[in-house]
């Protein structure tokens, strides 16, 4: 018994060493995993870093300068290549800021430095708002140099894009004295210390409708030596509500200037007549509905709230019943 | 009520059936189970209005819905909860009319259910919005001829007609509380005092009710069908693939129903389950009846079912093909698939034999019909509004999937509507005592006497 029980005791403790062996080594197997699996994934994490740094997208940016009724704005546009096409940038997170002049802090002295930023929409657009007194400050100026910049975004390479344009002036003048209706409109640019006007300028007379522009006048619209576009205007055209009509003249995309816009409201007299062919249809815009919908709805709503009335007449015969001895 | 066949009960075993009704038919304060899934539903319901907020703050740009896919599952909601509020209308209004005595301890149960149903499918209306602060216009420049103008007409008209129809033969059950629930709250007794109205049990009371329940089961028809038929109408009048269909009333009607009874046999078993008194009036009979009235109703929502599908699969026309195998084997199919069988398919199966329309299976039968129909109704509003007829349009606005926002709001109305359910049968008789007696033989003397003379005790 003894015998057994010292060579039991003995193979435990033999047992005991090997088990204490197998864990020790063991454990330095665990931790050179662990150190491996480390180094592996900070290597990974590394390599992917620099992959993303270097597998940004690129995109192309597009800046509109705009001077619409003596205020200006820039609109910005990015697109980018998927596939042989170009399509909008969708989902661009950072927004693209806006500099008047040079790259640094807005001075409200002079307006210099930076305007605004944007945040692009789902058509790759976006619009920076200007400050109030940006047109004050800027007055004497007749260049407009502006630098558009995206920095640090996750998905799209950094970028800046500058557009310069020059100081221009567009008015716009309505002659509606006679039976023929006619509009003006005059470009000029600032040349040395004056205004002078702009020969063979793309000038678009419109009529400003809801959602677009109407053109009206010559097909191919030329400013003449003394700036000027003429049109007549379309007698049938229904005017606004209020018996006026938006007209305006418009300057695209050039390259000197932007896009200038002014608009004018003149007096009008033929108002938007609603249903005048249609009469009272289902499609009817306003309080224009078929009379046998209008009479068979009236007699149905009628009809059935005046059982409603009656029921709760019906509850006031309960409370009174109630106060019966 | 009256039938010729009905036996009559002595006046003894009349007043002691009484007795045991107003035993058992008392509201009782909630234990644990209760308590607990009270809680539950509150803070689901304070977790949607707290995201609703939030929307209101933000607006509708942390939902998941944009320009294209511009009805989420809001709409589908609503569509749901106008789907269940049918039931008011049949399991009262309908078999009320047939003279079907079965239905009495079930009325109030639909009832219930069909306020609670449309009171959050007018909430969850306003929750789509996402200007509701210019609902007004609605009143203002509304025109006749929009099939919005209709569904706001008909939503609140057979809101008030369901509130009606649930609060007539209530009275009773409230003038019951007023006067036999002791240590109850000040507050409690002076609502049951003021909603009351004064009942005294007298016969003129109960001849003026019946009046009120005989014309509200007569108008609430033809109001229950329109709302839902104006409902599928604001899907059906436009020229979407999937909406475009001459199907559509009849076939949202008939879903409704099934739905709707499908929550009354689900309210029925918990309520057995809640109170086990209640296992007295809640018969296996009654699961019986409602098993082969809801396997009667699946089968007609099959028909309609069929006819929305199969007869544009056949034709397999323009966008409405590719709408159809969108649902048939493309992105939508298992939810398709599992809709049809679950909440239509095996419901027939199952509740065609007796053994199926026992309480458990057809509890279980009632929540497969419920989920289905809600999925159904995501299947409705959702798929078509990937069909655009606008060419090379990015691929990620075609999708959508509801934001965790969205999703809080529309369970916390979920949570809603059973909060409301829940609350009126711990404050209120969730089976009508004097329907239930009379639909046991209890003439409608006893009934007055006995009530009478007991609170006059």
């Amino acid at each position: 018994m003894i015998l057994f029980t010292h060579i039991y005791t003995k193979e435990m403790k033999n047992n005991q060493k090997k088990s204490i062996r197998i864990i020790s080594r063991f454990r330095s197997i665990l931790v050179s995993l662990l150190l491996g699996a480390f180094a592996l994934s900070f290597n990974v994490a590394v390599s992917q870093e620099a992959k993303q740094a270097t597998s940004k997208l690129a995109f192309k940016m597009r800046l509109s300068p705009i001077l619409s009724n003596g205020i200006r704005s820039v609109k910005v546009n990015l697109t980018k290549m998927e596939d042989g096409k170009t399509i909008s940038v969708e989902n661009l997170a950072s927004p693209v800021r806006l500099y008047f002049g040079e790259v640094k802090k807005y001075d409200p002295s002079n307006g210099t430095g930076l305007i605004s930023k944007a945040y692009i929409n789902r058509e790759g657009e976006g619009e920076f708002e200007f400050p109030d007194n940006f047109n004050k400050v800027t007055s004497g100026m007749h260049e407009f140099t502006f630098i558009a910049k995206l920095e640090s975004d996750s998905l799209y390479q950094d970028a800046e894009k500058e557009v310069t344009v020059s100081d221009a002036k567009l008015t716009i003048e309505y002659n509606g004295k006679d039976s023929i209706k006619t509009a003006t409109a005059c470009l000029m640019e600032w040349k040395g210390k004056e205004y002078v006007p702009v020969k063979e300028g793309e000038l678009k007379l419109c009529i400003k409708r809801a959602f677009n522009f109407l053109p009206f006048g010559p097909n191919a619209p030329s400013t003449d030596e003394n700036g000027n576009v003429s049109g007549e205007l379309p007698l049938d055209v229904p005017g606004n509500a209020n018996g006026t009509l938006t007209i305006a003249a418009r300057l695209e995309d050039h390259e000197t200037f932007g896009t200038l816009e002014i608009t004018k409201d003149v007096p009008w007299n033929i108002l938007p007549k609603v249903n005048e062919a249609r009469g009272r249809t289902l499609w009817s815009q306003g309080d224009n509905a078929p009379l046998l919908l209008v009479i068979s709805s009236l007699v149905i709503i009628t009809v059935i709230w005046g059982t409603i009335i009656y029921l709760i007449y019906l509850l006031t015969r309960v409370k009174k019943f109630g106060k019966m001895p | 009520m009256e039938n010729k066949e009905r036996k009559e009960l002595t006046e003894t075993e009349a007043i002691d059936l009484l007795h045991e009704l107003n035993e058992d038919m008392l509201p009782k304060k909630f234990g644990i189970v209760g308590n607990s899934w009270t809680a539950l539903l509150v803070i689901m319901l304070l977790t949607g209005i707290y995201c609703y907020i939030n929307q209101i703050r933000n607006g509708l740009s942390i939902t998941g819905m944009r320009d294209f896919v511009f009805w989420g599952i809001y709409i589908s909601n609503f569509v749901f909860f106008v789907a269940i509020s049918l039931v008011g209308s049949l399991i009262t209004a309908v078999l009320y009319l047939l003279k079907v005595e079965w239905r009495a301890p079930l009325s109030r149960i639909s009832e219930v259910i069909a306020v609670s149903a449309i009171v959050f499918a007018g909430l969850i209306i306003i929750v789509d919005m996402g200007r509701p602060d210019r609902m007004i216009n609605m009143a203002l420049h509304g025109r006749i001829q929009s099939p919005i103008i209709w569904d706001v007409m008909v939503v609140s008209t057979y809101m008030t007609l369901s509130f009606l129809l649930l609060y007539f033969p209530l009275l009773p059950g409230i003038a019951f509380c007023r006067d036999r629930l002791k240590g109850i709250p000040k507050w409690q007794h002076k609502m049951y005092q003021i909603l009351s109205l004064g009942w005294k049990y007298s016969p003129q009371q109960y001849a003026v009710v019946k009046k009120a329940i005989t014309i509200l089961s007569i108008i609430i028809i033809p109001v229950a069908l329109c709302i839902h038929t104006v409902t599928s109408w604001l899907f059906a009048s436009t020229y979407r693939p999937g909406w475009d269909s001459t199907n559509f009333g009849a076939y949202f009607v008939s879903g409704a129903f099934l739905v709707g009874s499908g929550g009354v046999v689900a309210g029925m078993y918990i309520l057995r389950q809640f109170n086990p008194s209640y296992k007295k009036y809640l018969t296996d009979m009654h699961f019986d009846k409602m098993g082969r009235l809801l396997a009667l109703l699946a089968l007609v929502y099959a028909y309609f079912s069929i006819n929305e599908y199969l007869i544009p699969a056949y034709k397999m026309k323009g966008e409405e093909a590719g709408h159809l195998n969108e649902l048939f084997t493309g992105y939508y199919a298992p939810m398709f698939w599992s809709v049809q069988f679950f909440g239509m398919v095996l419901p027939i199966l199952v509740l065609m034999f007796k053994k199926g329309r026992k309480p458990l299976p057809m509890f279980i039968m009632a929540v497969f019909v419920i989920v289905g129909a809600w999925f159904k109704r995501y299947l409705i509003v959702i798929p078509t509004m990937s069909f655009l007829p606008v060419q090379e349009i990015p691929e990620a606005w075609k999708h959508y999937s509801p934001t965790f926002q969205e999703w809080a709001i529309t369970g916390g109305s979920l949570a809603g509507a059973l909060l409301l359910i829940t609350l009126f049968v711990r404050f209120f008789p969730i089976i009508s005592v004097w329907e239930v007696a009379e639909e046991k033989g209890v003439s409608h003397d006893i009934i007055y006497t006995h009530l009478h003379e007991g609170n006059e005790k």
